[in-house]
């Protein structure tokens, strides 16, 4: 590493603070120490991945798991989890190489139209995501006789705690500790003693493809992609990775934590849906109707109440992790959009919108849920498929940004990886078009079945 | 964000070797006031500015049908 001979640029806090973070990176890349590299680079994928695998995301797996029992979705979910690695590699490759977020690059590269349409489409789907999230932690406390202020004052609590302190580091720990129990809903899984037979079959072979109504199929299809890609993992891993100090050295390590972080998402969501499967021969399909709030309470009538508690438990922690990380990707949008200081190393008087926005948001989420009558499930069930509508304009500005010669040098993505890109872009469009076009002629009455 | 280091192994700022202070340990462009500089925009040509548009107008019509389609359930 050198010394740049360029004038000193003036030093904020936020610089201060990533320096000292890259000076233990430093010592351990000089020292040959791997493993000490990989826990200290390792953070934005797994946390991306991880808190995607969110309250109803989880809801969403577990509710495929028990319409349609072990068959084509668990290798789906998979397959979802591929693709999220090639859009998460993209963005943080651009947020390494060029040290800006994702919303701060669109709008300077493409103009302010498309940037703010950009942080409209996160705001929104962030905005409904977050409540989905306050909602599913109301649903695991609620096993334990817990009521909904107490999960929106938790929820609330938690997210002023972790930005307390004015560091990245801090709160990127803090976080990735919270998100490890995500390992609840395997445990959860191992309980339920679920057939691995079945489950390898069905890996391998994609089989059986489920039947009944196209339209329940065609929204638990873009129901699990939006459980996997969504827009706000896109801001979020890019702006936490420049936010880290990651550089083009640290590459190969952003590679392996975005793939250790989908690995673990992966086996945790399968375990989570092997849960679901396991009321599938027990009535499944009846509990639909009562998909997220009935789940602990079937799986103690049928599994036992140890491991809905287990569930129930997972549900809280899926919850608060994504209000954490969902919190903080539309505070890094906010942040780039309007040109202010957008850094968890930044000190929050120096950085009230960013700090501001992340409080604000998780306030705005937190008081819905608390309005009477409000249909919480529904949002809650839908808040994916909405993420996947959205999702292929983020995804066609990532291509653009990584395949930008200009903006990226030599780091340039491969057109190898773009041409998978584009057609996970078409599958996406396909999939999330399909069940909105279906879904609107049955409602209209254009099509029987509304 | 205080000036005391959280790794007992950092001494302060004010005690940093030269080799050890921020400059050397930051890539040129990574500082807050590098990052705050906007970067070129982008010369795109009328094909890709047409098919963005597009994209916004079918990803917009679409969201549009989901959510009649969520608050017609609701009603329902």
């Amino acid at each position: 590493m050198s010394v740049s001979p360029a004038p000193a640029p003036p030093l904020t806090p936020e610089d201060a603070a990533r320096s000292r973070d890259r000076r233990r990176v430093h010592r351990a890349r000089l020292g040959g120490r791997r493993w000490q590299l990989l826990w200290l680079l390792a953070g934005p994928g797994i946390l991306a991945m991880l808190g995607e695998n969110d309250g109803p995301s989880m809801v969403s797996y577990a509710t495929t798991g028990a319409a349609y029992g072990t068959g084509f979705f668990l290798p789906f979910i998979v397959l979802t989890f591929a693709m999220a690695v090639v859009c998460q590699e993209l963005c943080m490759r651009v947020g390494v190489v060029t040290h800006r977020g994702y919303g701060q690059l669109v709008l300077e590269r493409f103009g302010p139209v498309w940037g703010w349409f950009a942080a409209g489409d996160l705001l929104v789907t962030n905005l409904v995501t977050l409540i989905a999230e306050f909602v599913v932690i109301r649903i695991g406390l609620g096993y334990f006789g817990l009521g909904a202020p107490v999960a929106a004052v938790a929820g609330l609590g938690l997210v002023v705690c972790t930005l307390s302190g004015g560091r990245y580091w801090r709160w990127e720990r803090i976080v990735l500790g919270l998100a490890l129990f995500n390992a609840l809903f395997l445990v959860a899984a191992v309980l339920v003693h679920p057939h691995w037979g079945a489950a390898g079959h069905a890996l391998v072979t994609l089989t059986p493809f489920p039947g009944g109504s196209l339209n329940t199929l065609l929204l638990l299809i873009a129901s699990t992609i939006g459980a996997t890609v969504t827009p706000w993992m896109v801001f979020f891993q890019q702006g936490a990775s420049a936010d880290k100090g990651l550089t083009t050295a640290d590459l190969r390590y952003g590679h392996l934590d975005t793939i250790i972080g989908a690995v673990l998402a992966a086996v945790f969501g399968c375990g989570v849906f092997l849960v679901g499967a396991a009321l599938h021969d027990r009535g499944g399909a009846g509990l639909l109707g009562l998909a997220g709030a009935g789940f602990p309470g079937a799986l103690a009538r049928v599994s036992g109440h140890a491991v809905a508690t287990v569930f129930a438990l997972g549900l809280v922690e899926a919850g608060a992790v994504a209000v954490l990380t969902i919190s903080a990707s539309t505070a890094y949008a906010v942040g780039e959009c309007v040109g202010v200081t957008h850094s968890l190393n930044s000190r929050p008087r120096q950085a009230a919108l960013f700090y501001g926005t992340s409080i604000s948001v998780a306030l705005i989420a937190a008081g819905v849920t608390l309005i009477p009558g409000a249909p919480l499930l529904a949002i809650a069930l839908n808040a994916n498929v909405l993420a996947t509508v959205l999702l292929p304009v983020t995804l066609v500005f990532v291509i653009m940004l990584a395949s930008d010669r200009e903006l990226m040098g030599r780091w340039v993505s491969s057109a190898a990886t773009n041409r998978v890109a584009v057609t996970i872009v078409g599958f996406v469009s396909l999939a999330g078009a399909a069940y909105g076009i279906d879904s609107f002629l049955r409602a209209v009455h254009l099509i029987p079945g509304a | 964000m205080t000036d005391q280091p959280e790794d007992p192994m950092d001494p302060p700022f004010g005690e940093l070797e030269a080799d050890e202070a921020p400059l050397s340990a930051l890539e040129p462009g990574q500082f807050a006031a590098d990052t705050a500089r906007p970067v070129p925009r982008a010369q795109l040509s009328r094909r890709a500015r047409t098919g963005l548009w597009l994209l916004r107008i079918f990803t917009v019509a679409v969201s549009a049908m989901v959510i009649y389609t969520f608050v017609s359930e609701l009603h329902g």
